[in-house]
């Protein structure tokens, strides 16, 4: 997963360019996940939602937006860079395509994504008879659960308290002023609970068929429901529509604010949910 | 034209892939690379077969793809980079993708990988909208063509001289593959003679692996 973290600094290069040639201020932290990397994250996406933000704020001010073309040197570099990353397949020239004979490959190493027309993180079907059901297991739940964050994701929280300032930085500091700490959302019950309550309730009318990587968004409002259910990044029609619906039967501890009383307040946080749907194999 | 729509007649396309970050790999930037469902050859090499037939993927209007992809946008538009619609076979998908490109605007690189083995008026209709192709041409020999995909390659030289004649050569990259057991590196070296001799300007000659 080299090839992804090459990836996510040339990504994270081109936003510091975008923001440093609009005076927009983006503190980027030093990325310390040792984890496989596709090339970007919840925290990644974050930061460019935020500069969109930031951009739109300074063209409603009659500022200029400089993007095009801003990082096309950038992409020259990227190019020698890949081409040294070491899980690069050793080929004899540059141009090499890997040529895989039978219907399905679940996993392909990461040097396949730079060839043309395949997709090794894409949903992909078989079509042996299947007997089993889907069942997902729990990869990662993202959430905000740290003060420090506020700087990238500020706007998408709601404040127990008067907000007037739009300024992120005012905004960080006024809430560590007021605020003890924040406590993140979580399924009460424990995340293998979760994961058996979506198992169990699938049913026999999932696709057994399926599998892959889910990705739901949804926001936990202060009283515990789920809304605002969004999968960002599906499965199959039929089984992202279940899933779906089954969210909506959840209730989780809502996101607390400690303020320095020790009054704990909810509010309503958004969360991104990973459900990995295994390949099922005989 | 061959299009894609369901019973109410809306434009929708099956997709059964959306591969973002890909950087510098399939044009210019930061591309993204969307795979349609539906192809009209049977290559025996072929990585995703599960493509071959319109049932497999997820369903989008080219409505619902923008708003997927646009995430990524930012880095479209300060690379060049855009959107690159696989396969299958993107140009059986010519309303979809016109549609994408009153969406996305012009700001977009638009390209298609592609074998160019569709009917005449696809090409035509598409190419005003499209910033260039990548074409597989797999061989120019007939006789080795049809071994391999399963069809001849009539379509292919048809629309490739016609692409040539009508727009900038610059805009079309052709892949030639060396395909074993099915052509030799003579065969290729007399696959690109043939396509410069049509006036293709850019050739990239590559090696299929198999595993």
């Amino acid at each position: 997963m080299k090839r992804g973290k090459q990836t996510c600094k040339i990504l994270k290069e081109i936003r510091k360019q975008i923001a440093e040639e609009n005076d927009i201020k983006l503190v980027i932290e030093e990325c310390t996940y040792q984890g496989d990397c596709l090339g970007t994250c919840p925290k990644c996406e974050a930061e460019v939602r935020y500069l969109e933000r930031e951009l739109e704020k300074r063209q409603r001010m009659g500022k200029a937006a400089v993007v095009a073309g801003l990082s096309v040197g950038l992409l020259g570099a990227s190019q020698v860079a890949l081409a040294q990353t070491p899980d690069t397949i050793p080929s004899q020239n540059n141009n090499t395509e890997t040529i895989l004979e039978g219907y399905v490959v679940p996993v392909i190493t990461q040097s396949d994504s730079e060839l043309m027309g395949k997709m090794p993180y894409s949903p992909l079907y078989h079509f042996e008879p299947m007997e089993l059901l889907a069942k997902p297991e729990l990869v990662d739940l993202f959430s905000f659960p740290d003060l420090k964050d506020l700087s990238i994701v500020g706007f998408d929280l709601e404040f127990p308290f008067d907000v007037t300032s739009s300024d992120i930085t005012s905004l960080t500091d006024y809430i560590k002023e007021n605020t003890k700490g924040f406590y993140a959302p979580n399924y009460p019950y424990g995340e293998s609970s979760m994961l058996e309550f979506i198992s169990q309730n699938l049913g026999k009318n999932a696709d057994g068929n399926a599998y892959g990587d889910m990705e739901v968004a949804f926001t936990v409002e202060p009283n515990g429901k789920l809304s605002h259910i969004d999968i960002i990044k599906g499965v199959n029609e039929q089984l992202d529509a279940q899933v779906a619906a089954l969210f909506k039967f959840m209730e989780w501890k809502p996101a607390l604010w400690e303020l320095n009383s020790g009054e704990k307040i909810p509010f309503a946080c958004q969360c991104v949910q990973k459900l990995h749907f295994p390949m099922i194999t005989h | 034209m061959m299009m894609n729509t369901n019973k109410e007649g809306y434009n929708t396309a099956l997709i059964f892939g959306i591969n973002r970050h890909r950087l510098t790999t399939d044009g210019e930037g930061v591309t993204t690379l969307v795979a349609f469902s539906g192809c009209p050859l049977r290559c025996k090499y072929c990585l995703n077969k599960a493509s071959w037939e319109i049932v497999n993927g997820r369903k989008y209007t080219p409505e619902s793809l923008f708003e997927e992809v646009k995430i990524d946008q930012l880095y479209f538009l300060a690379t060049h980079g855009g959107v690159t619609f696989g396969g299958g076979e993107p140009l059986l998908q010519v309303e979809f993708i016109k549609v994408f490109r009153e969406l996305c605007g012009l700001q977009w690189q638009i390209l298609v990988e592609t074998s160019l083995n569709v009917p005449f008026e696809n090409v035509q209709a598409i190419d005003p909208i499209l910033d260039g192709y990548i074409i597989d041409i797999k061989d120019m020999n007939p006789e080795i063509y049809q071994g391999y995909t399963g069809k001849d390659n009539l379509l292919v030289l048809a629309n490739l001289e016609w692409l040539l004649k009508h727009g900038d050569p610059n805009r079309i990259m052709v892949r030639v593959p060396h395909i074993p057991e099915f052509n030799t590196d003579e065969d290729v070296a007399k696959s690109i003679e043939r396509l410069k001799a049509m006036g293709v300007v850019d050739v990239d000659e590559f090696q299929y692996i198999i595993r």
